[in-house]
């Protein structure tokens, strides 16, 4: 019965927790019995906040019983990457040098989790400070892919958070994505994960890596818990430098109409090089488009700019923007941060005030060429990464760097995106594609990619952990 | 940066890190050099396409205030 409760979604659970015919408190406590029994084989929390998720279940448990039912996410457990702020609950962005961090404020999304009714059952693990990789040397042992654990690296940088869903620990959690961080480890665990547009979603109270490229969004088992998610973190926040004042629709208003007729444009050139037309992912990404087509959207290939020319772009941007948040630390405490970031983030300090500001104004034609092609699509559709996920390894500092990125294009020109599985390998891996959208209309590339999973069969399997 | 092909040495690198404030051992060096090339690289292609008039996306957008 844990398990079945822990596989449902949060659009199912909340329909049960409405109808009373569910308990917070009895689904918060099938979490915690699952987080205690299987969290151990893969690492993805590095924070269980039992007692405090209990007395929220027993809160929204009184109130739905007394006719306050606040909307869908009220008394769905939630787990937070470990990047966002909570208050009075330790915030360590997998990092010794925030080791005894105790934030005074919530997070604005943690705000407006809380206000939305959900249940936090603790803090996720991620790469260190959203940039590191798995490295010995830190506070925790890395997290580990549910599909396959002893193989298994998740990605990065929402490990946690992608791993924690997957495995059904949480019904849904916050990811921050600055150059593919909710993306790349959704693609890699199986799961749906949203990056809204630059703006939408207030960073206010998220530790920064990069504040040009920073964005934080939901993670969960369907799009469709994607909008249920967005909808309650979405918005304006005048705290926020970077926070759009733009209305937010109703996400789940659209969410069955459907996709025929609709224009999706087709990303290919972006990886052809790197991978045989017998590759794997790319024949299933093939059968993806086919299934796009089935459901009657209308299908183009489309040609942007280089990837190079994005990955240029956002690599100076962020490394420069990561060595100026972390200057301090970087200089007075260099050894409390993970082997495997430092070899990453010292060289920030060496790119010239001139490299980022050509990178600042490449950073703008980039964006405005995107938004002028998108005049002739409704959605665009390339992989999210060039291949299932690779063997865990300790000690690669570098890779990060070694080909271009296919999700940093969208955090370069800040156009939501969405990844979502597209199937698996031959052994058993997620693979998946990126849908991605017009500035501030998350709710069409939610659509598609609802209308995608409702039409295949990739939600019906959940990873073998029992 | 006019030379397209240039690898920075590790001395190279630990001479730019300690104007930058910063020293790590010599035996870890070599990991960041590949990742200094990588930046270096990047930073030189990036140039292309650039107008005198073309502004960054950082400029600052001040908001009006209520009187």
């Amino acid at each position: 019965m844990t398990s079945e409760l822990c596989y449902l979604s949060v659009a199912e659970a909340g329909t049960l927790l409405k109808s009373k015919q569910l308990s917070p408190v009895e689904l918060t406590s099938a979490f915690l019995g699952r987080v205690e029994a299987i969290d151990s084989r893969i690492h993805s929390f590095v924070l269980v906040t039992a007692e405090e998720a209990l007395r929220q279940a027993k809160v929204a448990e009184r109130e739905i019983s007394s006719g306050r039912y606040r909307g869908p996410m009220h008394g769905i457990p939630i787990g937070l990457k470990d990047l966002i702020e909570t208050a009075g609950i330790r915030t360590t962005a997998h990092s010794r040098v925030l080791i005894d961090h105790i934030p005074v404020e919530d997070a604005a999304v943690v705000s407006r989790l809380k206000e939305a009714g959900s249940v936090l059952l603790g803090k996720l693990g991620c790469l260190e400070f959203a940039h590191g990789s798995p490295s010995p040397d830190q506070a925790w042992p890395p997290v580990r892919n549910p599909w396959n654990p002893e193989h298994g690296f998740t990605g990065g940088s929402s490990t946690g958070s992608a791993t924690a869903v997957a495995a059904g620990l949480v019904m849904g959690a916050l990811g921050t994505d600055t150059g593919g961080s909710i993306r790349n480890p959704a693609s890699f665990c199986g799961i749906a994960g949203l990056m809204p547009t630059y703006g939408r979603v207030s960073r206010r109270g998220v530790i920064p890596y990069s504040f040009s490229l920073d964005h934080c969004g939901p993670m969960a088992w369907t799009a469709e818990d994607c909008a249920i998610m967005l909808q309650a973190i979405a918005g304006y926040d005048p705290d926020d430098f970077g926070s759009a004042d733009v209305p937010v629709p109703d996400y789940a208003a659209g969410l069955n109409e459907g996709i025929r007729g609709m224009r999706i444009g087709v990303i290919r050139y972006f990886y052809e090089s790197h991978l045989s037309s017998a590759d794997e992912t790319r024949r299933t990404f093939e059968a993806a488009l086919q299934e796009l087509a089935q459901l009657g959207a209308v299908l183009e290939d489309v040609k942007l700019r280089e990837l190079e020319d994005y990955d240029d772009c956002k690599v100076i941007i962020s490394e420069a923007e990561f060595f100026a948040v972390h200057e301090k630390d970087l200089l007075e405490r260099l050894e409390e941060y993970g082997a495997n970031l430092r070899f990453r983030a010292v060289p920030g300090g060496l790119i010239r005030a001139v490299d980022y500001i050509q990178a600042q104004r490449q950073r703008r034609k980039l964006a405005a060429e995107m938004q002028t092609l998108f005049a002739g699509y409704d959605a665009m559709v390339t992989l999210c990464t060039y291949g299932p996920a690779p063997k865990m390894s300790a000690d690669e500092p570098t890779h990060f760097f070694q080909r271009p990125n296919l999700t940093a294009v969208f955090n370069v020109t800040g156009n939501p995106a969405i990844s979502i599985c597209t199937g698996f390998d031959r052994i058993g891996l997620p693979l998946a594609m990126q849908i991605v959208g017009r500035p501030f209309d998350e709710a069409t590339i939610l659509r598609t990619a609802h209308a995608y999973e409702q039409a295949t069969p990739w939600r019906r399997r959940r990873p073998s952990l029992a | 940066m006019a030379d397209q092909n240039h690898q920075p040495s590790e001395e190279e690198i630990a001479l730019m890190l300690s104007r930058s404030g910063l020293t790590i051992p010599p035996e870890q060096l070599e990991r960041c050099r590949a990742v200094v090339a990588r930046l270096e690289a990047a930073a030189r292609r990036l140039r292309k396409d650039l107008k005198r008039n073309d502004e960054p996306a950082s400029v600052f957008l001040i908001r009006r205030q209520n009187p």
